[in-house]
């Protein structure tokens, strides 16, 4: 059962992602409004932000964090067609508060896009630093911290131009029998064409080039997110576009010792509607997927290894307008007179949809 | 004014120009363009399929700078009469009505450096007005061959003058200083308003077409709006992505304005000043900078020219939404299985106007209900939310992992008793944690693991299948010589020890019989039946315990359905026999109760390492690799890559540090035998030493020795003053040491130093 509980965030505009640091202990959210928030959490379990600064020019799409290793830094991308790099700085204890003061400085911009950069991401801890930035105009650039103790030179590594623009990103969390990978997501609506691919570093091209295209998926994508590789022998890339996808990728060496990837894709036509993010949980055992009705739902994994959707979340608000879906048909948890979260629970297997 | 819907010329089409444009003028039936340029001044009329020329006013041959234009401006009355303001500050008045090719009427060589801008007064069709570099406005009556008034702003340059549309004879002048001027064109002297508007340079300004208000755009980026009424008050403000170069409000739609950029962006953006983040609609179609935008008299179509050497004519339903394609949710979930989610919240419009939102709304309701579109842009926001996971129910174990995995990660044994016993103990604390299918596992690893004999690698197999003996010898058969095994410590412990399995297998059999098997029934039938649930109902499908489908009255389970002799299989005493032979925990009755089920072939240690791989794929590294690490030197016998086991080890370490289990994750990393898992602990520790007598860092080659005092002094105990060799203890507050055995016998009866006098007793 889930309590649901409104977060009062002074986000003056859309709040475009949320994000959660490598412990789950701080939360990001970056918004139209220029501003990104810095979320700590307090011993009730309440969020507050503890910083809160303007960190570009245009709306900021997403942000990310860097693994604790390297301090806290977190990178911005922004329609402003730049990606920002932010330390925290701790300052002089505060008499009153006995607490230091917390400030986020910017550490570097990243100025090489000539259109909105639409995703930013750090890759995982054993590659070093690096981070991998996704443009509207198509272009994937890897920059790399060649010296972590020194934000402020993040040289261009890679640069891979494709033809479609791309919405988003995701580096690969393992290297279990693959090369190092990277997901990208195109939102181009013209083309009939795959939408997902994948890139890694061709040693016989030395550099990065695109090495799988997922013709499955042929709808605009707006989100990719790779799972943290639990141990698994597969790797597994949650795809939001029209519907959902899973994507099991598996690195597999034929007879002639070429290595290459063996694809699948299921469809999850659950939603109805366009899906908006995707995302896993630590331990890769749960999936979330958030749909243009405002429904988020859960996904787990069976024992036939097969992804089913445990849960439908909705939050609704009263007196915000109309409200377009249908009574809830299970018990409402009520809570408070502003907010209520619906709960279906359903059955492992039971495909049907509560609304719609 | 005819309305675009209907208007088939709602395509963007695209001309080729001869040298770059920086301004365009339209005339005032919006039925022709003039395009002004470097070495361009040109009138193209349009119509619904494009531009075609009417009019070249730059012929080949005049190359002087007065033809080089920086602004042209139509007069508002007369479709034949333009101005261009030029480089040198010469601003030119042309007559389209005249003959031949020399359309220049006149010819106004009074500003001292160049001129940016040119307008002409909205109801008096002689006069224009023209901004310069040198800081001064003048106004020109084309009845006069010289100006009339010439009115100095005091800055070093005005960019941009605007007539208001609401007040006769004001006119707005901005300057590089960034301040707003208001004139009236009849007082000369002294300007009538004045305020600072911007940190930077103006490059542009424009009146709304019915509300007093002035946009103004600047090179700090951003776009005001400035109400005139009175003394002048800030409305909005709109931060952009570059420099602004033009602004233009949007006719029929209060609150929209399109701004072009002087540098860096191409694109034309339309804002919706409510809103001032994120542009309403954009044009992305110029090459290059755009350098004039104009309104083609209503909303849906507008003119741009850029330094790309096009014109453009953007249909406004053409134009690519920013905010519609950009991410509206946002969620994440966090190390107790919480959701943060934001979501935009749709906001609708009054009922009357339909149930069209504003993310649906298409152009042609919006030419419908014309305000709806508009109205509710810029009432998007996000509201956020936490799902928190609260009163898991029992069953529902799925939805409270990590604390299960917490728990587990806590209480589970991977070393230090017998296999049996850890088995025992982990599966209690699965069963506690809710993780039935890891109880079932732990319960079948014991099974069939637990007593102190391995079975050797199944290739050896081969050689003792033919030994069809009969059920009774099963106490002796199952230590067959094959299986011989020095008892070991199973917890792994001693993994320096050597185990070369199969070398042992000339052991008499006689030694086999120190260790008779144990007679218990280790997982009874009811219990495994118990935990038949759902869930791993498909692990008993997928062969790891198999079911007999002909479940007869005591359901049992045709458990170690082990036998690979086909032969064998046919005739079934001699199942039964091969069963118990070669079953690895040959005491279960229950094996002998399902002599009809046709028995598939089964591989033990590769059924194990299904599960475990099973285990897995489901989610569940944790239990996997602790069954692996608890197994000791038995995971040998299953069929599992070092590679994958390498995966699982820093798959688990990876989860252990998310949660922050640093002591749990250590343990894990010390029991593994893999080289790269080890080295996890002992990277990026780096202990500085410095001498203990100068304090100065020790970087000696020998690592006792000081180079700067050439003492020994850091490597001495400090009780009996022998240089110490192996461990060596000190007190981090006064570094003082020595050997620990002495340090120990020392500070039973002291508490201080017995060097400095430093408290160093640990109270």
């Amino acid at each position: 059962m889930f309590d649901v509980e409104p977060i009062f965030t002074d986000h003056k505009d859309v709040i475009h992602d949320v994000v959660f640091d490598y412990y789950g202990r701080r939360m990001a959210t970056c918004s139209s409004d220029q501003t990104v928030k810095i979320w700590d959490e307090d011993a009730s379990g309440k969020w507050n932000v503890s910083s809160s600064w303007k960190a570009h020019s245009g709306s900021i799409w997403r942000v990310t964090w860097a693994h604790p290793e390297f301090g806290q830094v977190v990178a911005t991308c922004s329609f402003d067609r730049t990606a920002s790099v932010w330390e925290e700085v701790i300052g002089e204890k505060v008499s009153t508060t006995n607490a230091p003061t917390r400030r986020w400085v910017r550490r570097t911009t990243l100025v090489d896009s000539r259109t909105s950069v639409t995703d930013v991401e750090f890759a995982p801890k054993y590659l070093g630093l690096l981070l991998a930035t996704a443009s509207a105009d198509g272009i994937i650039r890897i920059y790399e911290a060649p010296d972590i103790m020194n934000l402020s030179q993040w040289p261009v590594q890679h640069e891979i131009a494709n033809k479609l623009s791309l919405s988003c990103l995701s580096w690969n969390k393992s290297m279990y029998m693959v090369t190092q990978l990277l997901a990208a997501g195109s939102d181009d609506s013209a083309t009939p064409t795959g939408k997902v691919f994948l890139f890694a570093y061709s040693e016989n091209a030395r550099k990065c080039v695109k090495i799988e295209t997922v013709n499955d998926i042929t709808d605009p994508v707006t989100d990719v997110a790779f799972a943290p590789n639990a141990g698994r022998t597969f790797h597994m890339l949650a795809v939001a576009s029209k519907d959902l996808y899973i994507v099991n990728i598996r690195g597999v060496t034929d007879s002639t010792g070429t290595s290459k990837l063996d694809i699948q894709t299921v469809k999850y036509s659950d939603h109805n509607c366009p899906v908006w993010r995707v995302c896993w949980n630590m331990l890769a055992t749960m999936l979330i997927s958030t749909g243009d009705d405002g429904c988020v739902r859960l996904w787990r994994m069976n024992y036939s290894r097969q992804w089913r959707c445990a849960a439908v979340l909705k939050a609704c608000t009263e007196g915000g307008g109309p409200t377009y879906e249908p009574a809830p048909p299970t018990p409402t948890l009520a809570n408070t007179a502003s907010a209520t979260a619906k709960f279906y629970k359903k059955g492992t297997i039971g495909n049907q949809v509560p609304w719609h | 004014m005819p309305d675009s819907m209907e208007d088939p010329a709602t395509v963007s089409l695209r001309i080729c120009l001869e040298g770059h444009a920086n301004a365009l003028a339209l005339n005032k039936d919006y039925t022709q363009i003039a395009v002004a340029g470097r070495s361009l001044l040109k009138v193209y009329s349009i119509d619904n399929y494009g531009f075609t020329e009417s009019c070249n006013m730059r012929g080949g041959k005049n190359q002087n700078l007065s033809y080089s234009s920086n602004d042209v401006s139509w007069s508002t009355l007369d479709s034949n009469l333009l101005a261009t303001a030029a480089t040198n500050g010469v601003v030119s008045v042309w007559d389209l009505s005249k003959f031949g090719r020399q359309k220049q009427l006149l010819v106004y060589n009074e500003h001292e450096r160049t001129a940016h801008t040119v307008t002409f007064h909205s109801s008096e069709p002689n006069i224009l007005i023209s901004g310069s570099q040198d800081g001064t406005i003048k106004c020109f009556d084309i009845r006069s061959d010289k100006s009339v008034n010439t009115y100095f702003s005091n800055s070093e340059s005005v960019r941009d003058v605007k007539f208001s549309p609401h007040t006769q004879n004001i006119f707005s002048a901005v300057s590089e200083n960034g301040t707003v001027q208001l004139w009236d064109m009849r007082k000369w002297d002294k300007c009538m308003v004045q305020f600072t508007a911007h940190s930077g340079p103006i490059y542009t300004c424009d009146w709304h077409p019915t509300r007093n208000w002035l946009a103004t755009g600047s090179r700090d980026k951003q776009i005001k709006v400035w109400n005139m009424d009175g003394r002048p008050g800030l409305e909005y403000t709109i931060h952009t992505i570059a420099v602004v170069g033009r602004v233009k409000w949007r006719p029929e739609r209060t609150y929209h304005i399109a701004s072009c950029a002087l540098v860096v962006d191409y694109s034309i953006h339309v804002w919706d000043i409510r809103r001032p983040f994120i542009p309403f609609a954009s044009f992305n179609d110029h090459t290059n900078v755009t350098t004039g935008i104009a309104w083609q008299g209503d909303s849906h179509c507008l003119l741009s020219t850029s330094k790309d050497s096009t014109i453009y004519k953007h249909a406004f339903k053409d134009a690519t939404r920013p905010a519609l394609k950009a991410n509206a949710q946002g969620a994440s979930l966090g190390r107790h299985g919480d959701i943060s989610f934001a979501q935009k919240i749709k906001e609708y419009a009054v009922k009357t106007s339909g149930v069209t939102n504003t993310k649906t709304t298409s152009f042609k309701s919006r030419s419908k209900t014309p305000v709806a579109g508009s109205m509710q842009f810029h009432l998007d926001h996000s509201k956020m939310y936490k799902f928190r996971l609260k009163d898991v129910e029992p069953h529902s174990q799925a939805l409270s992992e990590h604390e299960s995995f917490i728990g587990c990660a806590q209480d589970l044994l991977i070393s230090g008793k017998k296999l049996a016993d850890l088995c025992d103990h982990n599966a209690d604390v699965c069963r506690k944690y809710g993780k039935h299918n890891a109880t079932t596992l732990w319960n079948f690893i014991k099974l069939f693991y637990g007593t102190n004999h391995f079975e050797p690698p199944f290739e050896h197999r081969a050689s003792f299948s033919t030994n069809s003996r009969r059920a009774t010898q099963v106490q002796s058969d199952w230590t067959m010589p094959q299986r011989g095994e020095m008892g070991q410590d199973l917890n792994g412990n001693n993994q320096e020890a050597p185990h070369e399995i199969g070398a042992d297998s000339s052991v008499d059999i006689d030694d086999e019989h120190e260790h008779p098997p144990t007679s218990s029934v280790i997982l009874s039938e009811t219990q495994i039946l118990s935990e038949i649930t759902f869930d791993n109902f498909e692990l008993l499908r997928n062969g790891f315990i198999y079911v007999g489908p002909t479940s007869d009255v005591s359901k049992a389970l045709a458990f170690p359905a082990l036998h690979h002799d086909v032969q064998a299989a046919r005739a079934q005493v001699d199942l039964k026999a091969n069963e118990h032979e070669k079953s690895p925990p040959p005491h279960v009755p229950t094996v002998l109760k399902v002599p009809h089920v046709p028995i598939p072939m089964w591989e033990p240690h590769k059924f194990v390492a299904d599960a475990l791989m099973l285990q897995n794929d489901v989610g569940d590294v944790q239990t996997a690799l602790t069954v692996i690490i608890a197994l000791g030197e038995a995971r040998k016998l299953l069929p599992l890559e070092d590679a994958l086991v390498e995966h699982w080890f820093h798959a688990y370490v990876d989860q252990l540090h998310r949660y922050e289990l640093w002591n749990e994750a250590g343990e894990v990393i010390n029991r593994s035998w893999l080289r790269s898992v080890r080295q996890l602990n002992q990277q990026s520790t780096t202990m500085h030493t410095n001498c203990g007598k100068c304090s100065r860092p020790l970087a000696g080659h020998v690592g006792w020795l000081c180079d700067k005092c050439k003492s020994m002094q850091s490597a001495k105990c400090c009780v009996c003053g022998l240089i110490v060799r192996g461990i060596y203890a000190w007190c981090q507050g006064c570094s003082h040491g020595g050997h620990i055995e002495h340090l120990q016998k020392y500070f039973a009866q002291h508490s201080k130093c017995p060097t400095c006098g430093h408290l160093c007793a640990y109270s």
